[in-house]
């Protein structure tokens, strides 16, 4: 009866040391997986921040207003020129 | 034992002789040394055990940290600098990841000379400059700071031993010398130096963590050993400008300052209702990307930190008084004539002579004498405390670096003659921004509000200066002033109805007042419901040097533009403005 218990416990023990290093082997591949992904995270934010510089950069209104003038011959507008519209929204 | 009781066993008879039988146990050897043998094993295992005790026990710190070094690291988190956006997101300043490029000098050097001109080439300096750095005595010598990481990749992929990186910031400023003056710059160490960058330092600069984690053979982390630092980025900062308005400020004050071969121009738009700064530009400007050239001039955030007398555009401000204290209404008529009032031994003036004049005509037709005339029958003390309330010579809490105060002397050294010129605004000096915050009481109902380089959430509470009708009559005067019979009749603007005042002061050069000027508009527009405060300042321009010819045009252009930029509808007819050839100008 004893000796039945005792292989019972044994086998129990190999199995909880194998389960504990497995969850820690676990542990370690996911945390290398949060890391990398972290690290995603990082780059994408870093070229998030240079488009948001590129579009500034790009939407300079000096840029816009050489471009308008010389490519799309396009002038500032007078108030001459313009209609304006008053009435009430509905 | 048992073998011996066996004789015929093969292991106790190996040689025929049985163990118990062999002659080496007859040896009869001295005690002594079988108890040597006993001393000696045990004494060797007390010096093992002394040993454990010293590993495990006494040195174990030591051995621990041994340990750790080996496979733990303390890892830096870096911390990014906030953006700087204007009011609607767009991005006015960032920080941009890039690497600092260091060397061992010795180890550098013992690459062959063609990678070393290779790498000069890349790092875009002669090769005797970097041969320059690389003679040096120190382990650590910077070759480049803040470059690309495109170039970086570059320069490892030459292969030279003793090449090391660095991870830095550098910030980018896309809107380039249109923002300059407000947004500010940061050094190499991501330092704010100068405008906003300075100013908000605190907010913007992120503090950077730490970690420290255990590394795998593979230099993969594998696991934290201590509680992490978490790094803070630095905040955001939103600020009140509108890149667009900048923009339009900009481009007509550039304008102005070139048809005037002008040393300097400053403009500053204010939003009315909240107090934020919508626009601020300086000439001359810089690039804050390429900052090799720089100079004082270029560096001078005049509309901020330059002080000049204000002429004319301070008139209102005494006129506004007089009227408050019920000493006279805007129909009460002054004799200006002949032109000229003695004072004690001075004598002040109007460039020409008016006549007899309503108060409100002072103003319209910008009148010394007038102005001087009512101001004499107010007390110093109020004046002064008109002034002060209203901002000069005080202070601005703006939150931006160098602000001046201005100066207003203590009303009690004032003697006549002074309280006089200081009424028309002489012997006084302003900045431009106070000048534009101090007009927030007649654009508003007479209420004074701060300004803010930072967008608000609410509009902040005002403090009352003058009275609503007061400030309404000024209004009108105002009108009246950038009217087809005022001073000022190229400040209108077809489409909208605008209020404001010319100024024109002769330059201090040395304690004299030398032959050079500032011209100067402040005013505001529409002026049924005004939205914008607009002052602008140009500094010694050459030909004319009134404020009507020289600073009210760039008003009228910045008007028209930025109401139609805000959305704002036209409250007057839209016809095209014939100014008048013989405007009257204005005293000094």
């Amino acid at each position: 009866m004893s000796a039945r218990l005792c292989i019972v416990l044994t086998a129990l023990l190999a199995a909880s040391a194998l389960s504990l290093v497995n969850a820690q082997y676990q542990a370690r591949r996911l945390f290398i997986e949060i890391e990398r992904a972290q690290t995603v995270a990082r780059q994408l934010e870093v070229e998030w921040s240079q488009l948001q510089l590129d579009q500034s950069t790009l939407g300079k209104h000096a840029r816009i207003e050489s471009n308008a003038r010389r490519d799309l011959n396009m002038v500032p507008l007078t108030p001459a020129r313009t209609q304006y519209i008053t009435g009430e929204v509905r | 034992m048992r073998a011996a009781s066996r004789p015929n066993s093969r292991r106790a008879t190996a040689r025929g002789v049985p163990f118990s039988a062999s002659p080496l146990l007859a040896v009869k050897l001295p005690p002594w040394r079988s108890r040597l043998v006993l001393f000696m094993m045990f004494a060797a295992f007390l010096a093992l055990a002394g040993r454990a005790l010293w590993l495990q026990g006494l040195s174990t710190d030591f051995l621990q940290k041994q340990g750790e070094a080996r496979y733990a690291r303390t890892l830096e988190l870096p911390a990014t600098r906030g953006r700087i956006t204007d009011r609607n997101g767009e991005v006015l300043a960032s920080s941009v990841p890039v690497k600092a490029v260091w060397a061992i000098p010795d180890d550098v050097l013992e690459a062959p000379p063609e990678k070393l001109r290779t790498l000069a080439g890349l790092l875009e300096m002669p090769e005797a400059e970097l041969r320059k750095k690389l003679d040096s005595d120190r382990n650590f010598v910077y070759l480049k700071r803040q470059v690309e990481q495109e170039t970086v990749d570059k320069v490892l992929k030459l292969g030279i031993a003793g090449i090391e990186t660095r991870k830095e910031y550098k910030r980018f400023y896309p809107q380039g010398e249109v923002m300059a003056h407000v947004v500010g710059f940061t050094n190499v160490e991501d330092a704010g130096q100068d405008g906003m960058e300075l100013g908000m330092q605190k907010t913007l600069a992120g503090v950077t963590g730490s970690r420290r984690v255990i590394k795998d053979r593979l230099g993969r982390i594998v696991e934290d050993i201590a509680a992490v630092r978490e790094p803070h980025d630095g905040r955001d900062l939103v600020l009140s400008l509108d890149s667009k308005l900048q923009y339009i400020a900009f481009t007509h004050l550039k304008e102005a300052v070139e048809k005037f071969k002008a040393k300097a121009g400053g403009v500053v738009v204010v939003d009315v209702k909240t107090g934020e700064v919508l626009a601020l530009a300086n000439l001359p400007t810089y690039n804050p990307n390429d900052r090799s050239v720089l100079t004082g001039a270029m560096l001078r955030n005049r509309v901020i930190t330059d002080t000049y007398e204000p002429g004319s555009t301070l008139k209102p401000f005494t006129i506004a008084l007089a009227l408050d204290t019920k000493r006279v209404t805007p129909n009460t008529t002054v004799q200006t004539s002949p032109g000229k009032l003695t004072i004690g031994t001075a004598t002040i003036g109007d460039a020409h002579a008016h006549g007899l004049l309503t108060v409100s005509q002072v103003i319209q037709k910008s009148s010394n004498v007038g102005t001087a005339k009512i101001a004499l029958q107010m007390q110093p003390q109020e004046m002064w405390e008109m002034f002060t309330t209203v901002g000069f010579g005080q202070q601005p809490k703006l939150g931006f670096p160098g602000a001046v105060a201005g100066r207003v002397r203590p009303y009690k050294a004032w003697r006549p003659i002074e309280q006089a010129t200081m009424s028309y605004g002489h012997g006084i000096s302003v900045s431009l921004l106070q000048i534009a915050h101090a007009y927030t009481i007649f654009a508003r109902d007479g209420d004074l509000i701060p300004l803010s380089f930072q967008k608000l959430g609410a509009p902040p509470v005002g403090q009352r200066v003058i009275t609503e009708k007061t400030a309404r009559d000024m209004r009108a005067m105002l009108e009246m002033a950038a009217g087809p019979e005022g001073t000022a009749p190229k400040a209108q603007v077809p489409g909208y109805r605008v209020a404001g005042k010319t100024g024109t002061a002769h330059k201090l050069v040395g304690g004299r007042y030398a032959n050079k000027y500032v011209s100067s508009f402040v005013g505001f527009a529409p002026a049924s419901d005004p939205r914008v405060i607009i002052a602008v300042m140009i500094d010694e321009p050459a030909g004319s040097h009134y404020g009507g010819e020289v600073a009210a045009p760039v008003f009228s252009n910045i008007v028209g533009s930025t109401l139609r930029a805000m959305n704002v509808g036209p409250d007057s007819t839209v016809t095209s403005i014939i100014v008048p050839a013989n405007a009257p100008q204005e005293s000094m």
